[in-house]
């Protein structure tokens, strides 16, 4: 009985978590501003790829997290639709090619792309410096980053947490 | 304590997708309209199943729509007979069946379809024109074709969604949107 329950706690454990979850923790004392967030394919093919449109710019100030996770629990369709955090895009740009894209609700893009689509890179800025964090795939992205803000240091670091197959949390700090 | 296992497992696998989904997503500002729809046999080549029968007179997908065939009911079959949420007003009426590689055919019901072909059928490709009454042009996207086609203010591609982590999803998705 015990391990029936295991067994059924794990299960529902499991279908409440939301999968491929974006969490960025701006630990640090500076406001950190993002710009864009990136996903590519499953198979890492550099096109098509996606980046949020709208809102352009998403404000984190000094020693807040936000999160994109999916507002129906889906375990295999990256968020588009989060609503969670106050990190919520109504808009998405898809790219066939570095010149051709189109545009279109997060709704849509969740439907159409969510299975088959996971995070590559977020465009944030510290201070007045650009970076791109994230898989290290295409979009030259790098895994880590540091630099200084007035007289303020601080790091930025990527971790990707494979909790479980499919179900992957996406940790951008700046600490 | 095995078969709990076994039944949450399958209950588990059957809640994440339907595979073998088709999204046709018409996201330009063009009349869309299905001339077509086939499927190709993973065993037995010379059987495949067409459409061009829609609940919409020329299968006309408007300007936001999305056509969807889908069956949650089957983590395995080809959706002949779909029954998720549409959205769009046009869904197929009916499908016809060849079994000697197109010399003849017949028509069968979506759940006909669904029951003895939906096992062995995979999607192949799709068949559209575009303007009004066609006069933008037509092309057809699937498997073995072009992943990319464009035309006068439009472009239209097919792509395969496909999950390392879970081996059995596969949904076509085909978007046809403005340059």
């Amino acid at each position: 009985m015990k391990k029936f329950l295991l067994v059924l706690v794990l299960f529902f454990g499991l279908q409440g978590f939301a999968q491929k979850t974006v969490i960025v923790n701006n630990f640090s004392s500076l406001q950190v501003t993002i710009f864009g967030v990136n996903t590519i394919g499953n198979n890492n093919a550099q096109y098509p790829a996606i980046r949020s449109e709208l809102p352009s710019n998403i404000v984190i100030p000094a020693g807040q997290s936000r999160t994109m996770s999916s507002p129906t629990g889906s375990l295999t369709q990256f968020p588009y639709n989060s609503t969670a955090s106050a990190m919520q895009y109504t808009n998405w740009r898809r790219f066939t090619s570095p010149t051709t894209s189109s545009t279109n609700t997060s709704s849509n893009y969740t439907t159409l792309y969510g299975n088959g689509t996971k995070f590559n890179f977020v465009e944030i800025r510290v201070g007045t410096t650009n970076w791109k964090i994230g898989t290290g795939l295409n979009g030259s992205s790098v895994t880590s980053a540091s630099g200084t803000s007035g007289s303020t240091p601080y790091t930025i670091t990527y971790t990707e947490n494979v909790i479980a197959p499919g179900n992957v949390q996406y940790v951008i700090q700046i600490n | 304590m095995k078969k709990i296992i076994l039944f949450l497992t399958l209950l588990f696998s059957l809640t994440i997708f339907a595979q073998k989904t088709v999204y046709i997503f018409n996201g330009s500002s063009q009349p869309i309209y299905i001339a077509g729809l086939k499927t190709k046999s993973l065993s037995v080549p010379n059987t495949y199943l067409t459409t061009n029968n829609f609940s919409v007179p020329n299968g006309l997908l408007q300007p936001g729509e999305i056509f969807i065939l889908e069956n949650v009911s089957s983590n395995t079959r080809f959706p002949f007979s779909f029954n998720s949420t549409q959205f769009s007003n046009i869904s197929v009426v009916n499908w016809r069946r060849t079994t000697n590689g197109g010399t003849s055919f017949i028509t069968v019901s979506n759940t006909n379809a669904y029951s003895n072909n939906g096992l062995t059928q995979v999607f192949d490709y799709a068949s559209f024109r575009i303007g009004i009454g066609g006069n933008l042009g037509s092309f057809s996207l699937g498997v073995g074709l072009p992943t990319v086609v464009t035309g006068s203010n439009w472009i239209a591609d097919y792509t395969v969604n496909t999950d390392p982590a879970f081996p059995n999803l596969q949904e076509t998705v085909i978007t046809i949107s403005d340059l």
